[in-house]
């Protein structure tokens, strides 16, 4: 069980990324500790998503570096801003998928799907196929898949952007909790203050392309419950995000 | 179920109709029975001994059936094969334009020579007309397939041969269903065609070999009733492959 919260396990140093002329992440250095929660937010098209390709070894940076555990190959869990499910399998089977390709065999790995969709409150769907489902239940079932595996680090790329504004804090609630019972690390991209801020511990806010850090805030202490939305606390924090979001999109304009 | 009775009454009406016309030619250009035999002539042709017009038939069906099959596997592996690498797309896909280009006229004797007479190469040319669009269904529905599954597969550390069996291939069934649905079609056709020419007369002999024996006979009914039983094998086959692939699209239908 990860429990050294005082050593970051992943960090980007000095990292720079370009797509041809397109300059996309220009010298970020992050570190993030074990276990924590952070959220990586700026205005759309900035370079959020490369720079968490980049921190799961999807992509590699041209410039600067990525430290991805000590040595060890960090274990990653992906949830994409679709569902990504196949749509010939059950839910049982898709959310198996991780272990499957791992050689897990066929009944182990159907129980811990089994388990896994407890989990995201799913438990009796398992037989159900993708297209049976509503968009949030299709999300749930893809944070199955993410988690199966035990992931050490969970990346998480706008997952409920496509989803109606109900859904979507109810899957914020949810996705919370899990992660205060799991303690996995988690880096969330979105481009909504307030769900950074819901979610997360901490909010680092980029700048328009290419991305740059603009300020790195601590979230409001406390549980994250339905209260929390119209906390002072939050409204705080998001206020301090917005305002240097928009002056680093007013300089840029410049 | 008034329009279930209109919709089986149509075709009912259209094959009195077609009957009418043919008789109505028959009298009107007062044709000999050896250029046009009467409907009736032809139902007695059936009637008077039907077996070896059956027996025939489960033959010619045996083959088509056969030939289908192997079209169906070979085309499946062939179009996998294809869409490995662009490189072999590139150089060799034209390559089995082949199959569909050379007309199997020319190409039968070659299969006699190779297979001898009898249903090897009857059965040979039935696969080698039908397997074309076998491999381009394939080929395109591999190429089709959601990039964003890719990626999942290559996140999960998935290899080629793991990513075609469990994502490339029940992608690409929806399109390979409709290349089977044609091949099943020019199964039969094929399968008459290699009869003409490498079929062997006899207590079993198929309904092609029926055709040509009783053509030089000059019984002309006997024709009608080969050709409409061929029609009907062609019939049969299309319908077992249209249900098989029914049944197996169910968990594609969204």
């Amino acid at each position: 069980m990860p429990s050294a919260t005082d050593a970051p396990h992943l960090a980007l140093r000095d990292a720079s990324r370009s797509f041809g002329s397109v300059r996309a992440v220009e010298r970020v250095s992050l570190a993030f500790m074990r276990g924590s929660f952070t959220a990586l937010v700026g205005p759309s098209g900035c370079g959020k998503t490369t720079i968490l390709r980049l921190l799961g070894g999807l992509d590699a940076p041209d410039s600067g570096s990525c430290d991805r555990g000590a040595g060890g190959v960090l274990s990653t869990g992906f949830l994409f801003q679709e569902p990504r499910l196949l749509a010939w399998r059950t839910l049982r089977e898709n959310v198996a998928l991780p272990l499957e390709l791992a050689g897990v065999g066929a009944a182990d790995r159907l129980a811990r799907a089994d388990e896994a969709l407890r989990l995201v409150r799913l438990a009796d769907a398992g037989s159900r196929f993708p297209h049976q489902l509503s968009g949030g239940m299709k999300m749930r079932a893809s944070l199955a898949r993410a988690i199966i595996a035990r992931p050490s680090l969970l990346l998480l790329d706008e997952p409920f952007g496509a989803l109606d504004e109900v859904t979507r804090h109810e899957l914020d609630i949810e996705l919370r909790a899990l992660w205060e019972r799991e303690r996995f690390t988690a880096i969330l991209v979105t481009h909504s203050l307030p769900e950074a801020a819901f979610l997360a511990e901490r909010m680092v806010v980029f700048s328009p392309r290419p991305a740059r850090v603009v300020a790195d805030l601590a979230t409001p202490a406390g549980a994250r419950d339905a209260r929390f939305w119209t906390d002072d606390a939050l409204g705080t924090c998001v206020r301090a995000g917005s305002e240097a979001m928009l002056r680093a999109i007013e300089e840029a304009r410049r | 179920m008034k329009a279930r009775a209109l919709g089986l009454l149509g075709p009912l009406v259209a094959v009195a109709v077609a009957i009418l016309a043919w008789s109505a030619v028959k009298w009107a250009l007062d044709l000999k029975d050896f250029v046009l035999p009467s409907p009736l002539g032809v139902a007695r042709a059936f009637i008077g001994d039907p077996e070896p017009f059956l027996r025939g038939a489960l033959q010619s069906a045996g083959s088509a059936l056969l030939g289908f099959a192997i079209a169906a596997v070979g085309g499946v592996l062939i179009g996998s094969a294809i869409s490995f690498s662009r490189l072999v797309e590139r150089s060799v896909y034209p390559l089995t334009l082949l199959f569909q280009m050379v007309p199997l006229v020319a190409i039968a004797p070659l299969l006699v020579l190779w297979f001898g007479y009898g249903r090897p190469a009857i059965v040979a040319s039935a696969a080698i007309v039908s397997i074309f669009p076998v491999i381009a269904s394939t080929v395109a529905g591999l190429g089709a397939r959601d990039p964003n599954l890719d990626e999942l597969f290559r996140v999960l550390g998935a290899g080629r041969l793991a990513t075609w069996w469990k994502l490339a291939l029940p992608s690409a069934v929806p399109s390979i269903v409709t290349g089977l649905r044609i091949a099943a079609g020019l199964a039969t056709i094929g399968t008459i065609c290699g009869e003409f020419l490498a079929g062997t007369a006899g207590e079993n002999a198929p309904l092609g070999v029926m055709i040509t024996t009783a053509l030089r006979n000059f019984q002309t009914d006997r024709v009608f009733v080969s050709v409409l039983l061929a029609a009907g094998v062609g019939f049969a086959v299309f319908g077992c492959v249209a249900i098989a692939s029914r049944v197996a699209l169910t968990k594609w239908m969204r």
